[in-house]
């Protein structure tokens, strides 16, 4: 799984590059996530564009991103696909993360709450 | 038991053979979805289907293979008027007490370190799937369950 994280207005924006989250990648996917948000002090934000499927492994690799995070920093999601999407719904784990539409807005929106 | 009682108008999709490592499994939903890409069902179909069998695969891998990669897995699709009906047989461990867990919804409303990060596959299963049904028989799980699509009733 590549993961390509930049600083955008203070937002950390991590891009999965692959289509799929899924059992073959979870667990390499987590280890990822924790080497790029160990340092993290505010937001990151998970943008899941590229990625057509995510099945119940790569949601708890998902999952386990949030419960990794240091201290008073926060994951978010962005621009989940349609597929990707029913897969938080059906879980309910929709209710757990801040979606946004997409990274752009995402930004914005903390720009406007800053 | 995978209902093997077929209406005349019933047709098999697909009827796979397939090892429980990780290329192979891969290679049978690739298939799946190839034989399904010809229904011309809606995207959202697609990726239900797609989501349901990789549920279903991933269960017998996990838990009645316990990631043992040379188990060996039969996939039967068969279509009817209004539905296909999926079946899975392997010859793994069995489910607990030879029933299925009951599905149940996680409670998310809790500290962030105590949030589940597994458990979702067979609720996912029941939520797409219709009439899940599990049985032990001679040493194998079946394990059945029916998607219906909207397009399948209405197109050719």
């Amino acid at each position: 799984m590549e993961l390509v994280s930049e600083m955008r207005d203070g937002v950390l924006v991590i891009t999965a590059q692959e289509d799929r989250i899924n059992a073959a990648g979870a667990v390499h996917f987590k280890d990822r996530m924790r080497e790029l948000t160990q340092d993290a002090t505010s937001r990151v934000l998970l943008n899941l564009e590229h990625v057509t499927f995510v099945d119940s492994s790569g949601l708890g690799a998902i999952v386990g991103s949030l419960k990794q995070m240091p201290q008073n920093a926060t994951l978010e999601l962005a621009a989940l696909t349609p597929a990707v999407d029913k897969v938080f719904r059906l879980t309910r784990m929709d209710s757990v993360f801040a979606i946004h539409t997409d990274t752009a807005t995402a930004i914005g929106e903390d720009r406007q709450a800053g | 038991m995978i209902n093997r009682q077929h209406d005349i108008d019933d047709e098999t999709l697909l009827h796979l053979h397939f090892a429980s490592d990780p290329e192979s499994v891969g290679g049978a939903v690739e298939r799946t979805m190839t034989a399904f890409a010809a229904l011309q069902l809606s995207d959202d179909d697609q990726s239900t289907t797609e989501l349901v069998l990789v549920e279903a695969i991933n269960n017998i891998v996990e838990h009645a293979y316990q990631e043992r990669p040379d188990g060996p897995i039969e996939l039967i699709l068969v279509r009817s008027h209004s539905h296909i009906r999926c079946g899975l047989t392997d010859k793994g461990i069995p489910m607990p007490e030879e029933h299925p867990p009951t599905p149940t919804h996680h409670n998310l409303d809790c500290a962030i370190v105590d949030l589940p990060e597994g458990g979702f596959g067979w609720n996912i299963i029941h939520e797409l799937g219709q009439n899940v049904q599990y049985c032990r028989q001679n040493g194998e799980n079946h394990l059945s369950f029916d998607l219906y699509f909207s397009d399948l009733a209405t197109g050719g």
